[in-house]
Parts: C-alpha cells; structure tokens; sequence
C-alpha cells in the first residue's frame, strides 16, 4: 500500500513557542482519518503545513511521495475560508476562479455537490448565512479530485440536519484511492466514517489507530476513546 | 499546475473591480464639473480638457488601494494555496498591480485626449506660442521625455516591490521571532525605511537639477534605468526567496 501522507520528524515553533514537535505520520491511500485533538492542539497548523501555507517547520512532509511545496498543494484540496475573495463576488465567479486554477476542478461534480447542498451559485459570498458558506466551502473543496483532502472544521455553523446528510454521503464524494483527513468536534458523528483516528497532544501525534483496533483493543468507540487519551483514562503505555 | 496566465486571470479581478470604481468615481468628478462649468460660466466656459485633467488624489488612491490588494493577496489563502510556485504567485501579483494601474491611467489619458481634440484649435495656437517663446529647452529634451515616463514606471515598481519587502520582512519576523527581538527589528526596519526614503529624495532632487539645466548625459540616464532595473530585479529575488521559505498565509 502506498502512503498518502508521509510525515518524518516535523518540528515547527512559532514566536519560540513550540507547536509541534517530532510529529511523525504516516497514512496510506484512500482511507478517511480524523485528525482530534482539543483547541489549540495544533491540528489545523499540522494541515496548512501539509498544504504548504505555513512555512518555517524542521523535517520532512510528503503527499504521494511528492515533498516539493508547489507539488504538494496541486495534490491537496483544503478547505479555506474565501477571504481572498471580494465580499460582493458571485458564488459563480469564485466558481470559475477554481475551475480556472485548479486542473483537477470537476464542473460536473461541482453542479451535483450544490444540487445536494442546496446552494444557489448566484448569491453573492456576503450574503449567506455562515452554514450557507461552510457548505459553499465543502461543495468547492469536493469538487476537486484531488488525491487528499484536507477538512479542517468543515461542519461548524452547519445546522445538525444538514451535517448529519453531509457526513452520511461525504465518502461518495470521493475517489477510492482519495485520502481524507478531517478535524472536528463533532467526534460522534463523524465516528462511523472513520478507517483511522489520529489524535494530537502535547504538540506532537499522541496515537493513530484504525477506528477497528480502538474496538477491539480497548472495546470502546472513537469519541470514548478520544476523550479517554485525554483525560488520561488510557495512558501513554497502552497505546 | 496553476499556469502564469491562470494566476494573472484570477488575481486580476479583483484589481479590474478596485480600477473600475475608481474610474467611476474619476467620471463622476469630471461629470459634476462639467455642470458646475456650465452653471457658472454658461456654455462658453465648458472644456472637458480643464474638467478631466484635475487629478483629485485618485491617483494616489488608486495606487495604494492596488497595493494593498496585492499585499493581502500574496497573504491569502485563497492564492497560495494555488499550485503554482512562489515566483508565478509573486510576479502574477506584480504585473495584475501594475497593469491595473496602466489600464487606469490609459483611461484617463483617453478621456483627456478627447478633451484635447475638442480644444485642438485654440490649444495648437496657444503650443506655437509656448514653442517659440521657449529658448531654454535642453537640446535632447525628446529623450529626457522618454527617460522621465520609463523612470517613473520602473520607480512604480520599485514603490510595490518595496512595500512587499517590507511587508514580508515584518509578516516573518512577527511569525518566527520573540516579543523583544520583534521589536528591535521593527525599529531596524523604520531606520531603514527613512533613509531609503531620504537617498530617494537625494537622488530624484539631484536628477531634477541635472535635466533641467541639460547636465546629464545620455550615458548617465541609461546608468539610472539600469539601477532602478536592477534594484527591482534584486528585491523581487529577495520577495520570492521570503515568500518560498518564511511568508505564512495569514488567513
């Protein structure tokens, strides 16, 4: 099997203050792995380093086998705020920026995801509600066939009903070999679509496990489990 | 991966959207002072010419609001997360920054020059004249026209590629450094800033003193292009390089 995501002895400090230190990860194609840990753990700086928009860290981030920055963003689709966009733009317009930038953009996968979310692309981005704009910025980041993607919160704002039909078809919307990497507080619900859980702590990858081997190895479920690494219920030595 | 032309196309937009209003808002001056010609003075008063070649700081404006774009930019997610490499990204962001302002110049030459050609009668008398009452005019003073629109061009550039430099210096060392050595750079930074700013003005008040009094050679105006080209060469080197291995997206 090859690895997706290929992480060897990362360290990236900032303002002396350490983030992470001495991660080390390695994930192989086509799973779906959520990426835990509490607020301020480092998991979204541990994504905009894989996506090469954090710069400054020690070691070494592969994606496909690819180190180079430039590569490594053509691989990875990451979900971005749009705060690069006029607030006044047409969804239609950030819509052909994407199409235009990004050769992986598929048009057809495109219309289907916003027929699924319900979203109407001639609304302009200052006009929706922020559910309206996080499923804006799901259908975008989708919509590129990338070999990983990286979902950083994607669900806040996004109103339980809709999340819950979101996260129940996410894995449709990707291809087999994809690998996706998803961090967010909403452990339960994301939980069944998990192969893999990765969870940070203390700056640095505390335990990556299949969603099968946390079953059978403590008999627990993936938000029991997490919240167990944290609280210190399962220590260090068992993991 | 994200070609040149794919990072110009996009990182145009929102410039074209900053130059448009700003033409909108420059159209709108000559419009309310082509009235308050005529409200004033009746119809015999009306030149277009007078009314469009005020420059109302829009100018300015326009120039720092392209600038401030452009900075953002090259800080945004939503760019550099495109698959093209730091170099494209900065240089996209470059030449959108100074197109836009030549297509917000070209307009309102374009507007002048109808001006102009509405008053060509009157004016072409007025020019014979102005010529003929001229003696002092350096011989080449064709050249030196040439030399003083390309300077100002590449002094543009430099304007932006400095900003960048300075802009990208403070983003890292605000990212990288503790509170107290931040501080010392920063005071380092504003040293630095005034005494470029102070040899700039050295520099132009000398160039000034030698056009007009025909002193300098051709020579010596070529030497200047080159230095003000390669200044621009240098710190888009040093941009790029900060952007590769330090410049963080902030948002």
């Amino acid at each position: 099997m090859t690895n997706a995501i290929e992480i060897t002895d990362l360290s990236y400090r900032k303002n002396t203050k350490t983030i992470l230190h001495d991660v080390n990860l390695q994930i192989v194609q086509g799973r779906v792995v959520g990426l835990l840990g509490e607020n301020g753990a480092g998991k979204t700086t541990l994504m905009r380093l894989m996506a090469d928009v954090a710069k400054g860290a020690k070691g070494t981030i592969a994606i496909n086998q690819e180190t180079d920055g430039t590569k490594r963003r053509g691989l990875i689709s990451f979900t971005e705020s749009l705060r690069g966009f006029r607030p006044g733009s047409k969804l239609s317009q950030i819509r052909d920026v994407y199409a235009t930038v990004y050769p992986d953009f598929s048009a057809q996968k495109y219309i289907d995801l916003t027929t699924f979310l319900q979203i109407d692309d001639d609304l302009e981005l200052n006009k929706l509600s922020r559910g309206t704009r996080e499923k804006f910025i799901i259908a975008l980041t989708l919509s590129r066939q990338a070999a990983v993607y990286l979902l950083d919160e994607p669900f806040n704002g996004i109103d339980s009903m809709s999340r819950k039909r979101i996260i129940s078809s996410i894995i449709k919307w990707k291809a087999d070999d994809a690998t996706m990497l998803i961090s967010d507080h909403y452990v339960t619900e994301i939980a069944a679509l998990l192969d893999e859980v990765v969870i940070i702590k203390d700056h640095t990858v505390c335990t990556h496990k299949s969603s099968e081997e946390i079953r059978s190895q403590f008999g627990i479920g993936v938000e029991d489990f997490y919240e167990s690494v944290y609280g210190g219920d399962i220590h260090d030595d068992e993991l | 991966m994200t070609s040149f032309s794919e990072l110009f196309r996009s990182m145009w937009k929102p410039k074209g959207h900053i130059v448009n209003l700003m033409l909108f808002f420059y159209l709108l001056i000559v419009v309310i002072s082509l009235i308050g010609q005529v409200i004033h003075g009746g119809m015999g008063d009306f030149s277009l010419l007078k009314a469009s070649s005020g420059d109302f700081g829009l100018g300015v404006v326009t120039f720092i609001w392209l600038t401030v774009q452009t900075e953002r930019d090259y800080v945004s997610d939503t760019y550099r997360l495109m698959p093209a490499s730091e170099a494209k990204q900065y240089l996209a962001g470059l030449s959108t920054a100074f197109v836009a302002y030549l297509y917000f110049v070209a307009v309102r030459s374009l507007v002048m020059g109808v001006g102009l050609g509405l008053e060509w009668p009157r004016l072409s008398v007025e020019l014979d004249q102005l010529r003929s009452n001229l003696t002092g005019l350096p011989h080449n003073w064709q050249m030196i026209a040439v030399f003083v629109a390309l300077l100002v061009l590449l002094l543009m550039i430099n304007a932006w590629v400095y900003v960048s430099l300075i802009h990208f210096i403070l983003n890292t060392v605000s990212a990288f450094l503790p509170a107290g050595q931040q501080k010392v750079v920063k005071v380092v930074v504003a040293i630095l800033v005034v005494a470029a700013t102070i040899a700039l003005s050295v520099w132009l008040g000398r160039l000034q003193y030698q056009l007009l009094h025909g002193a300098s050679s051709t020579v010596n105006m070529w030497v200047d292009l080159v230095v003000a080209l390669v200044t621009i060469v240098v710190t888009v080197t040093i941009n790029i390089c900060l952007m590769r291995k330090w410049v963080e997206a902030k948002y």
